[in-house]
């Protein structure tokens, strides 16, 4: 989705337009909600802080002023925001249970060998947490160095520098 | 290479993690269900107008610090070389016209300027004096040469000071030739003498001597004729010192070869007098030995043939003595008046020179003692005023500035997330 169409959307949003919404919900979801369970390891916290993170940014939706911040990147933000909370109520992360997700939405790709994807996840284990944000933010989130910059409150250029230093991380954790 | 792969792993690891939660359409229907419509219309703003504000400002800038350079060069006008009293020796190093200012060709530079003489002096000083002596072609005391003027290794510890000045004023009126003629009234009646004059409709040159007595007062009431900002004064103060130094030097020298030229005419004379009167004294010894021959030669008898041919012998003898003599006198009559010539001719000329060199001296003097001034006048437009007063390019030139910086500290920042 570009940023002119998510624009829109939110603008329809504003105006109490739920199908706006539902489309909105689609295409960030997934990707928020992959973000969460590799943050937090525990899929019924994903789902209660997913919903938070959702309900939080509705009902502040007419504050959000679409200026130079994607509104993807303005719940991102909301999330990590509640997750820091998370912790510090739980003061530990739950480990991940190993099963599959039940469903896959068609627009994703197809069930395949999940060797690659647990190869990676241990490699990002071995990687501090800063670096990982990084990566999760660039790949998972699939956010510009610009929308990484404005999630994480640091210039573009560092967002861009410190993605290359948690690949050359996990490429000396492969080795 | 590798962040190429390694990137592309990670892609697709990113693809792999997007999922959706079990309870998807659950927490989907919650979340609309909260979702309230706000009464507003809201209006999209349009992001970047700063950036592009910006981006406009660069050019911007370029081009109006090129009209601005454009406008205004940054160059004097020449302000007193064609009429400094120096034969143009001590004219300004930058003299690059005034772009739009006529400048008038046709000035009569130095030829009436030079009522301060630049008389020369004359031989080498090199010369020892028995050359200058015996191979002088006396010049005629009129010809003038030319002073060095360019001695610049005066001795430090000679602290005098002969400041010739030079002034210039640049002036921006919007009525010229008014100011002109007034200007020149003013000159006048500081006693001052304008030399050369030019006037047109935007632009007039006024090039003038004043006494120095009058220097402070003339310049006084110039500057309050005018605003600050339309009025630049250029001043130049030269010590020629060097030029006093040098005909001091001459002059001394010059007394010092008169003396020993009348010193050496002197004892010509002596000599010659000495030299003449033993000659004198010799040819009349020598007249008054054939006297008494003679008379010898008429007491003998027509007889004594012997004795007579002896005393003839003698006579003719003595009076071939006195002959010689006599040639012997009238030569160095010769001599002494050849002599006595050229010491006259070069003493005439030495005096002929120390005369020059004291009129050269009298003419630094009133050379000092005159300030060469020139007024050049120049018409402005109102917008030329108003420009002075606010200078508008730099106004501009500034807020551009401030536009650029301003978006290169606060602009490129990724807006910050305001957290609800």
């Amino acid at each position: 989705m570009t940023t002119k169409e998510e624009l829109a959307l939110v603008v329809l949003a504003k105006t109490g337009d739920k199908n706006a919404v539902s489309v909105l919900w689609d295409v960030i979801t997934p990707k928020l909600y992959g973000y969460l369970v590799n943050i937090l390891k525990d899929r019924s916290a994903a789902d209660d802080m997913l919903q938070e993170t959702w309900l939080k940014a509705i009902t502040s939706l007419h504050k959000f002023e679409p200026r130079d911040v994607k509104f993807s990147a303005w719940l991102f933000a909301i999330s990590r925001n509640e997750c820091r909370q998370y912790w510090r109520k739980n003061k530990h992360e739950i480990i991940l249970e190993e099963d599959e997700p039940e469903k896959m939405p068609d627009n994703l790709v197809a069930k395949e060998n999940i060797t690659d994807k647990i190869f990676l996840d241990e490699i990002l284990e071995k990687i501090p947490e800063k670096d990982r944000e990084i990566l999760r933010l660039r790949y998972l989130a699939d956010f510009s160095f610009n929308e990484i910059a404005q999630i994480l409150s640091i210039p573009p250029i560092t967002a861009r520098v410190r993605t290359y230093r948690a690949l050359s991380k996990a490429r000396i954790a492969l080795t | 290479m590798f962040y190429k792969k390694i990137s592309a792993q990670f892609a697709h690891w990113g693809k792999k993690n997007q999922q959706l939660s079990n309870r998807n359409e659950e927490i989907k229907i919650n979340v609309l269900n909260s979702l309230r419509a706000t009464a507003e219309p809201v209006k999209i703003q349009r992001p970047g107008i700063f950036r592009w504000i910006a981006l406009a400002a660069v050019p911007a800038l370029a081009v109006l610090l090129m009209v601005n350079y454009w406008r205004h060069p940054n160059v004097p006008l020449a302000m007193y070389a064609e009429n400094s009293g120096f034969g143009g020796a001590m004219s300004s190093p930058q003299e690059a016209p005034v772009e739009g200012i006529a400048i008038d060709e046709n000035s009569n530079k130095n030829a009436d300027m030079m009522e301060t003489d630049m008389t020369a002096t004359g031989l080498g000083e090199s010369a020892s004096f028995k050359e200058r002596a015996t191979n002088v072609i006396a010049p005629a005391p009129d010809i003038q040469y030319y002073p060095d003027y360019y001695r610049q290794n005066s001795d430090i510890t000679d602290t005098r000071e002969f400041l010739k000045t030079s002034l210039g004023f640049e002036i921006k009126t919007r009525q010229v030739e008014t100011m002109y003629t007034r200007l020149k009234t003013i000159i006048r009646g500081y006693d001052g003498r304008i030399d050369n004059s030019s006037a047109g409709e935007k632009y007039a040159r006024i090039s003038f001597v004043l006494p120095k007595k009058d220097y402070e007062a003339f310049v006084d009431e110039i500057q309050t004729m005018f605003p600050k900002k339309f009025i630049t004064l250029n001043e130049n103060n030269a010590n020629l010192l060097g030029q006093k130094q040098n005909i001091e030097q001459q002059t001394q020298q010059t007394n010092l070869s008169l003396e020993e030229l009348k010193n050496s005419k002197e004892n010509l004379t002596k000599k010659h007098n000495e030299k003449i009167s033993a000659l004198q004294k010799e040819i009349n010894q020598l007249s008054s030995t054939i006297y008494s021959l003679t008379e010898q030669k008429k007491a003998v008898s027509s007889t004594e043939e012997t004795t007579i041919k002896k005393l003839n012998d003698q006579i003719n003898y003595y009076t071939r003595v006195r002959t010689n003599k006599n040639q012997e006198l009238s030569t160095e009559n010769k001599e002494y008046q050849t002599k006595l010539d050229n010491y006259n001719k070069q003493i005439t000329y030495q005096e002929s020179r120390l005369t020059n060199l004291d009129k050269q001296d009298q003419n630094l003097i009133n050379n000092v003692e005159t300030v060469d001034g020139t007024i050049a006048l120049q018409w402005v437009s109102i917008f030329d005023v108003i420009n002075l007063y606010m200078p508008i390019y730099k106004i501009a030139i500034t807020v551009c500035i401030i536009i650029i910086v301003g978006y290169l500290l606060f602009g490129r920042r990724s807006k910050e997330i305001e957290l609800p």
